[in-house]
């Protein structure tokens, strides 16, 4: 089955206002959701990505630029990512849907592409 | 309900970890940056958020977070031009896993520090030893968020100006600064026992962070002192009663009406034995006095049986080292329940003077059960008219509304 990875985005400025009790409690909501797919025999990988020990590189006329950090909007920064095996886009979709971070911000669910890869 | 599969994760591991990392920073850091060390934590809690789920729990989840916490903090003195002299201090001073089991006691003086205001100190405490939420400290404190945010602002502006140590005070200044710190747990306890309505989950926390918080002084031989153990013997043994004091649908329970096999007997054997222990001085403290009253209650088996004369000497010794017109007020029902009803409602009558009680709703409770208590129902209905009046929580109207309709059955 093909592998679609979810982009999680915008967690920090939602959460940083909870509390640690109840960043406890989203943290087991997450884990819930990623057991409850293990348990379906399709373990999710995935990862954090740091926020503070980023950099973003460029290259143009003037050379190689190497500036700090992901300069984007709070709400749309990477926290991030999570791979799960899926049919389709549409059962992605469905899995994807009922993971908590959905409270805090969005998740970007983009199939990853096989060999020959596709648009 | 917790989930199955967060088992392994202890409950209240974040709030638990977050008074011992927050001190840890900040004895590296300097008290006056507190912001950054709760920025750091915050955002260990966070990294957790993300990488726990697919690697599984750490062996040692709260040296995970430490450790996080610190990188942050080294990663953020690094680009601070004030702050880089800190950097040796972060990246060797500090435990790798381990906590110095006092830097949370050093913590709570600075919180408990006798230069702020008193609410401010409750307030901070609660932030960043309890870890508890602007949000959650202003429903466990009947007060506004808004308020909250305000006093820890300027709790933490002070301590910039001020540069307070972070320390547990050297001996000849120990004393008072104990007490200063006892006066803040006793309020924060209070605040989480007295308060019934709102959410009893925030409150019922209040009440176990303010025993967790003494009890770490019990354990320093330089804080054990005879009233810190008569504080904590004081709040266990009314703690055993938290869960006796409303019934099933969350209705308020008198004294007299509480199952008294539904306290918590453990606690309060512990509680009677801490009292114990806090009797090897000379001096009596108000906590003394009160953990004595509370003993009484627990040791009886139900409402007739108490020593509610011992109660009232209690009371009348707690008033002579301290008065206040609450513990008046208590002295009045205690009397009261001696059989000399006309004495007490003659004090409870000459309470009503008494200008920090005029917007307090348990004294026209009282006037009222009284009148009750004598068959004077119409003195008993005015009174619990009045009560009713008067700022008070949900299961307390429900309770009053109750009373009152006996008066007028």
């Amino acid at each position: 089955m093909p592998n679609y990875v979810g982009f999680l985005r915008g967690t920090g400025e939602a959460q940083s206002d909870l509390s640690p009790e109840e960043l406890q409690h989203t943290l087991e909501r997450y884990m819930a959701w990623s057991e409850k797919l293990a348990a379906e025999g399709n373990p999710p990988t995935g990862g954090g990505l740091s926020t503070s020990k980023s950099r973003v590189l460029r290259r143009d006329a003037n050379g190689l630029s190497v500036t700090a950090g992901p300069f984007v909007e709070a709400t749309e920064i990477l926290g991030g990512y999570i791979t799960i095996e899926a049919a389709d886009l549409d059962e992605a979709e469905q899995l994807f849907s009922t993971h908590p971070h959905l409270d805090f911000g969005s998740i970007e669910v983009r199939k990853v592409g096989e060999r020959g890869c596709e648009a | 309900m917790r989930p199955d599969h967060a088992r392994g994760l202890v409950e209240h591991l974040f709030r638990h970890s977050a008074g011992p990392i927050t001190a840890a920073l900040c004895r590296n850091l300097g008290p006056s940056r507190i912001d950054i060390a709760e920025e750091c934590l915050q955002d260990a809690m966070l990294q957790a958020l993300r990488v726990w789920p697919h690697e599984g729990l750490p062996d040692n989840p709260r040296g995970w977070l430490y450790r996080v916490a610190r990188n942050r903090a080294v990663d953020l003195v690094r680009r601070d031009d004030v702050l880089r002299d800190k950097l040796p201090l972060l990246v060797d001073g500090a435990p790798a896993d381990g906590f110095r089991g006092d830097d949370e006691l050093a913590l709570m003086f600075l919180c408990c520090h006798p230069g702020l205001p008193a609410a401010s100190r409750v307030a901070l405490t609660l932030k960043v030893v309890g870890g508890l939420s602007v949000d959650e400290i202003a429903t466990a404190l009947l007060s506004k968020p808004a308020t909250v945010a305000q006093r820890i602002v300027r709790a933490k502006q002070w301590m910039r100006a001020n540069a307070a140590p972070f320390e547990v005070p050297p001996p000849e200044r120990l004393e008072s600064r104990v007490d200063s710190l006892l006066s803040v747990l006793y309020l924060m306890f209070n605040a989480g026992y007295e308060a019934s309505d709102g959410d009893t989950a925030v409150r019922r926390e209040l009440c176990a962070e303010s025993i967790r918080l003494c009890r770490l002084l019990v354990a320093d031989p330089r804080t054990d002192l005879p009233k810190v153990r008569a504080l904590l013997a004081l709040m266990l043994l009314h703690a055993s009663r938290l869960h006796a004091r409303t019934d099933d649908a969350g209705d308020l329970l008198l004294l007299s009406d509480q199952d008294r096999r539904s306290w918590d007997h453990a606690m309060i054997a512990e509680g009677v034995r801490t009292f114990a222990d806090s009797c090897t001085g000379d001096a009596r403290s108000v906590y003394h006095v009160e953990a004595a009253i509370a003993a009484c209650h627990a040791a009886a088996s139900d409402a007739t049986h108490t020593d509610w004369s011992r109660i009232v000497s209690l009371y009348d010794e707690l008033l002579a080292i301290r008065p206040s017109p609450v513990a008046a007020l208590n002295r009045a029902i205690a009397t009261a329940m001696t059989d000399r009803l006309d004495e007490a409602l003659t004090w409870l009558e000459e309470l009503r003077d008494e200008p920090a009680l005029a917007e307090y709703h348990l004294l026209p409770a009282a006037l009222g059960a009284l009148y009750l208590r004598s068959g004077d129902r119409e003195s008993a209905a005015h009174h619990y008219r009045e009560a009713l009046s008067r700022r008070c929580s949900e299961p307390e109207r429900r309770f009053l509304h109750r009373q009152l309709d006996l008066c007028t059955a």
